[in-house]
């Protein structure tokens, strides 16, 4: 059974996929798709609830809950998608050397991984997002800098599985060098598992900016993400609760579908489950 | 709280009144207490608050620890609720005709909460202390113009200062701290610092750290001894939970935020009380930068706010464009001024005048080839300053002026504004100057080094007029001068005046004799009660 | 064999909290602004007031010697002094350390607890709908933020249905103080934060975790054979499959270690859990550096004193593994 019918009949991965690609869709053309300027206020008719001029009512100075939910899914997606662009560039590269030279620059780096994974994540998001400045290109930096460790040992992992196997060792022996043999040889077969780590990546990191938004390290206006509308609608949540809980909707279905694909993908790429 | 914290001691002590409340014109007597009716004592009044860091007050800074140590501890003078400043530790005083000497007469038979004695040595040492350079503190700078002083006998001290000084007063309110507990430690790491001692109205009895700090009632208090038997001060860090826990019941008393006001006022068993506080609020612009070192540019920027507009959204109505620093309740506002009204044509016009025109046709105005776009700092975590900044935005880009809001915690806010760094170009922040309307160390030129004036602003008439207020002694002249000075602010603005803004504070029902104060809620807190019947504690 | 392999970790701990240490602490003496004003909670006016505080804290002094001064007090014990509550970091870190293991503890075992059972039932009958149950529950509840799933259980529990206090650790003022009703008090207290909060997210990632590892296990060869043996389904399931599918459990439990002293701060915010996550995150906030350096210390000693248990405890229990 081919990788793709497996994954075609798993209801639940299909339809993660099919919502991703709708947000996606969604975030890149979230310009057009917005009813309403989402940064521009409306003071007279803040506050309204959801009806059929404002289907997701409007927030506290009166702009559409519906175009800040769009154009918040551009922000959010983005940060989500660079972050583990940047983790999984790096956490390749430190895991493709450690794997395949060994030895020495493999403890080296493994022990930096290990070192990273001694603080806890949040609490060193914080730190940094505290100390340097929250803005989008310093929380992809951030978020994506201290997220590639996992992707940096599985890599390493199927490296060190895959360097033996004999048609590298047949490459190797026919004078291809290093760099060819791992970009061309053992990259490409050790693909399956850095697709699932980056599906799976991307929700983590649209939680993590949600977190640091409720701590109010999130986007600076004039931008905004989901995490940092569910943050300025909390105080609201008594009187308006669509401010917070629309937003809140879209991180919990975004992140869901995420997971779905990311598990099925799982289950439909890893070799040892084919039976 | 965007208020810069920690300048002299009763600016403290009013914006921690502020936080957990203010006044409305006092309520005419009987009104809502039928007169028959007399105070029992007996139950617990529970505030929510954030953390509070140290228990001293010439140590502490933060709004919490200085509501507290308000209550535990006492100074030579405090304030009533029409803003006078009224007996406390010192039954009378007395200035010197020339304004020099100040002598004040203690109370005798005054102990501390450990039994001992009160006298003049205990009003020394606290002076002392705050002079020594070892001791972190920042209430130094409030006894500058102090020359020396003396213990003429232990129910009599004396105070000489270098040149007359009206706001004198304002300083003496500061709580007296124990000689015989503190002499001989280290004042800045004491234990003394987490279990007080004082002479004031409540003692305290524990600090669970982040859970609550419980104060009793001082049965040997030397004016009203309270009717309540307990405050404990609930930490909550959270607004939002702290509001579910005012409404639930889980605390007696809390400030309210804007946001929250309306569901908080339809609580049934809460008082809601809204009131004209001291503070007000205000955009710094940094006149160390040529754009901003243009009383034009500025008055452009401050025509260019509908602030109308922003108070009714951000502040749910309770806040009134400001005139000056002054606040409405203080006889030193001049009643004449207006407010300056929105007018973004005119704005446009003293931009235009100041250089700043649109020549590219992008849509922002330049001047030498350079767009006008500046950085406009507020606080994270506080959503009605960010609201106020995504509004200000948009204003500003209607005349052609681009701003980029960064929000910062408190700790980073302050270290760009402070001395040496002064890294910013614009700010939104709180503040408030408290009962004496001397404002000194914010628009004085000499302050614009070291002190806290923050945006460099330099004005001549301004420096002249701020040293005569401090040196005339007479009340009537000393009005006159501040109606000019507040004239002249006005008419330069050094800083963008936005709002005077309301307090609001939500009280369980069951407490009576609450009456805010522009000073706060707690002012009068030895009053309050709860009949019998209603009473939720019982005493331990 | 074991003490050596024990012995040679914890000799690649000692450099590596050196480096954490350092770390950190470039991290808060080199930021903007530095420690210039951050350092006192508030604003100084005078010139040699600021001068007086630096000398104070040692901050005239230039960084290599900064940092090899605090090293050398750390070795003694002691972590400095809060700048805003000016108390020893140790004491505060120390006090707050019962009240987070009271909050982190309880979490971690209930997730434990209904995990392994759900996730192997779950791998045993994979497919079945009580599987699809517990893997979306699973999805779900890893899909939410927990500051928002936090809040809309305030709402929602203590508010709405007045079931559950809103936030804090005990209720002031309890009636009747006995050790019974004082228990069952904190438990009330803890569902939210514990329960909700922190809870269903670990139990969300173990039960998948322990799901995936039984699923593999299944298929292994020595379970086949044990099968074909003719062995009951049940002593093959939980005699052979089940040990060994626990082992990576210990893995993720061990990585946990850093969560049950440090991981709690936003459920610590939320319901005003007295703990260390909360001291952690105000601490950032206000570049409180002695109090930060002390729980990122803390906390990435516990994570490194957690591999090590776990690397130890998979040791143990796995044959196979040799202390090379």
């Amino acid at each position: 059974m081919s990788n793709w019918r497996r994954f075609r009949r798993n209801q639940r991965a299909v339809a993660g996929g099919l919502l991703v690609l709708m947000f996606v869709v969604i975030a890149v053309l979230a310009p057009l798709l917005t009813p309403y300027d989402p940064v521009r206020s409306n003071l007279p008719r803040r506050l309204e609830a959801p009806g059929r001029e404002h289907v997701f009512g409007t927030d506290s100075l009166g702009r559409d809950m519906l175009s800040r939910i769009l154009e918040g899914a551009r922000i959010s997606l983005t940060i989500g998608i660079l972050a583990v662009a940047l983790s999984v560039f790096i956490g390749v590269v430190f895991g493709a050397l450690a794997g395949y030279y060994g030895k020495l620059l493999d403890s080296a780096i493994m022990r930096f991984v290990d070192l990273l994974l001694a603080f806890p994540t949040l609490y060193l998001y914080i730190t940094l997002v505290a100390l340097v400045g929250p803005n989008i290109g310093v929380l992809i930096l951030i978020m994506g800098g201290l997220g590639w460790m996992g992707v940096a040992r599985i890599v390493r992992a199927e490296v060190l599985k895959l360097r033996t196997q004999d048609y590298v060792e047949a490459a190797r022996a026919l004078g291809s060098g290093d760099r060819r043999i791992i970009f061309r040889h053992i990259l490409p077969n050790a693909l399956a598992p850095v697709i699932v780590a980056t599906t799976l990546g991307i929700p983590g990191m649209i939680l993590g900016e949600s977190a640091l938004s409720f701590l109010g390290l999130g986007v600076m206006p004039p931008y905004m993400s989901w995490g940092s509308l569910v943050n300025d609608g909390l105080p609201f949540f008594r009187r308006a609760w669509w401010l917070p809980v629309f937003p809140g909707m879209a991180i919990f279905l975004c992140v869901l579908a995420f997971n779905f694909l990311g598990d099925g993908l799982r289950d439909a790429l890893d070799p040892r489950l084919k039976s | 709280m965007s208020d810069k914290t920690g300048r002299l001691l009763l600016i403290a002590m009013v914006v921690a009144a502020l936080i957990l409340g203010g006044g409305c014109p006092r309520r005419a007597p009987g009104e809502e207490q039928p007169a028959a009716v007399t105070p029992v004592q007996g139950d617990t009044l529970v505030i929510g608050t954030v953390a509070p860091m140290l228990l001293n007050p010439i140590l502490a800074t933060d709004v919490p620890s200085t509501t507290i140590t308000d209550l535990v501890f006492s100074g030579l003078v405090t304030v009533n609720d029409r803003l006078e400043f009224v007996p406390e530790l010192a039954e009378s005083w007395e200035v010197s005709p020339d304004g020099l000497v100040w002598t004040f007469h203690l109370r005798d038979g005054v102990t501390w909460h450990d039994g001992k004695p009160f006298t003049a040595e205990d009003v020394a040492f606290t002076l002392e202390r705050i002079r020594d350079p070892h001791t972190i503190t920042v209430r130094r700078g409030d006894y500058e113009q102090v020359d020396r002083w003396e213990v003429v006998d232990p129910h009599t001290f004396r105070v000489y200062f270098k040149e007359p000084f009206a706001p004198a007063l304002q300083a003496f309110a500061m709580g007296i701290i124990p000689k015989h507990l503190l002499q001989g430690v280290d004042i800045n790491t004491a234990p003394f610092n987490t279990r007080p001692v004082g002479t004031g109205r409540f003692r305290f009895r524990e600090w669970k750290p982040d859970v609550h700090v419980i104060l009793d009632r001082n049965e040997d208090y030397f004016k009203q001894v309270p009717h309540l038997n307990s405050i404990v001060f609930r930490i909550i860090p959270d607004d939002t939970v702290l509001m579910e826990e005012l409404a639930g019941g889980g605390i007696d008393f809390s400030g309210i935020t804007a946001p929250h006001y309306k569901r908080m006022a339809a609580v049934p068993h809460l008082n809601v009380h809204r009131f004209p506080s001291l503070r007000f609020q205000y955009i710094g612009w940094n006149e160390r930068l040529p754009k901003f070192d243009d009383d034009r540019v500025r008055i452009a920027l401050s025509l260019a706010l509908d602030r109308e507009a922003i108070a009714e959204a951000a502040y749910e109505g309770l806040a009134v464009p400001a005139t000056g620093p002054f606040p409405l309740v203080s006889w030193a506002i001049n009643p004449a001024i207006e407010p300056l009204a929105y007018d973004p044509e005119r704005a446009k016009q003293l931009l235009a005048d100041a250089g700043w025109k649109d020549t590219n046709g992008d849509g922002w105005v330049d001047r030498d080839g350079k767009p006008f776009e500046f950085e406009f700092l507020g606080r994270a975590g506080d959503p009605v300053s960010k609201m106020i900044i995504e509004l200000a935005m948009e204003y500003y880009k209607a005349v052609g002026v681009k701003l980029n809001p960064l929000f910062l915690e408190w700790g980073d806010l302050v270290s760009r504004l402070d001395p040496p760094r002064r890294a910013f170009e614009a700010f939104y922040l709180g503040f408030s100057v408290g009962v004496d309307p001397d404002v000194h160390i914010f628009y004085h030129s000499t302050q614009a080094e070291w002190g806290f004036n923050d945006t460099n602003f330099q004005d001549a008439e301004v420096d002249r007029l701020i040293e005569e207020g401090r040196r005339t002694m007479d009340f009537a002249a000393r009005k006159q001068v501040y109606h000019q000075l507040h004239q002249r602010l006005h008419d330069t603005q050094p800083v963008t005046f936005m709002f005077f803004i309301e307090a609001i504070v939500g009280v369980d029902k069951r407490f009576q004799g609450v009456t805010p104060s522009p000073i706060g809620t707690l002012w009068n807190v030895e009053h309050w009660w709860v009949p019998e019947a209603q009473q939720k504690h019982p005493a331990p | 064999m074991l003490r050596g392999y024990v012995a040679r970790r914890l000799l690649i701990a000692v450099p590596m909290l050196f480096i954490i240490s350092f770390l950190t602490f470039s991290m808060m003496h080199l930021a903007p602004g530095g420690l210039s004003a951050a350092f006192i909670g508030a604003r100084v006016r005078l010139e040699e007031d600021r001068i007086a505080i630096m000398r104070h804290y040692g901050f005239d002094q230039p960084f290599h010697i900064r940092y090899f001064r605090w090293m050398g007090r750390v070795f003694e014990g002691d972590l400095g002094h809060s700048l805003r509550f000016r108390r020893p970091a140790l004491d505060m870190i120390v006090e707050r350390i019962p009240a987070t293991l009271q909050l982190t503890i309880p979490s971690i075992l209930v997730s434990v607890a209904v995990a392994i059972p759900v996730g192997v039932l779950s791998a045993v009958r994979q497919y079945s709908p009580a599987d699809n149950l517990a893997t979306i529950g699973a999805f779900l509840f890893v899909s939410t933020p927990s500051f928002f799933l936090g809040i809309v259980a305030i709402l929602i529990f203590s508010v709405g249905l007045g079931w559950l206090p809103i936030s804090g650790m005990s209720t002031f003022g309890l009636r009747d103080p006995s050790t019974l009703t004082v228990i069952l008090d904190r438990l009330r207290h803890l569902v939210i934060p514990g329960g909700i909060v922190l809870g269903l997210g670990y139990t969300a990632g173990l039960l998948r975790y322990v799901r995936g590892s039984m699923l593999e296990v299944l298929r292994q060869d020595y379970i086949r054979t044990a099968r074909a043996k003719g062995l009951s389904e049940r002593v093959v399931i939980y005699k052979h499959a089940l040990r060994n599918s626990l082992l990576p459990v210990v893995t993720i439990l061990g990585m946990w270690v850093p969560y049950i002293l440090g991981g709690a701060m936003i459920a610590e915010v939320i319901s005003a859990w007295p703990g260390m996550g909360r001291l952690a995150v105000d601490a950032v906030f206000a570049r409180d550096y002695p109090l930060v350096m002390g729980t990122l210390l803390l906390a990435a000693s516990m994570t490194l004193l957690g591999n090590l248990l776990a690397d130890i405890s998979y040791a143990l229990l796995d044959p196979r593994i040799r202390y090379e």
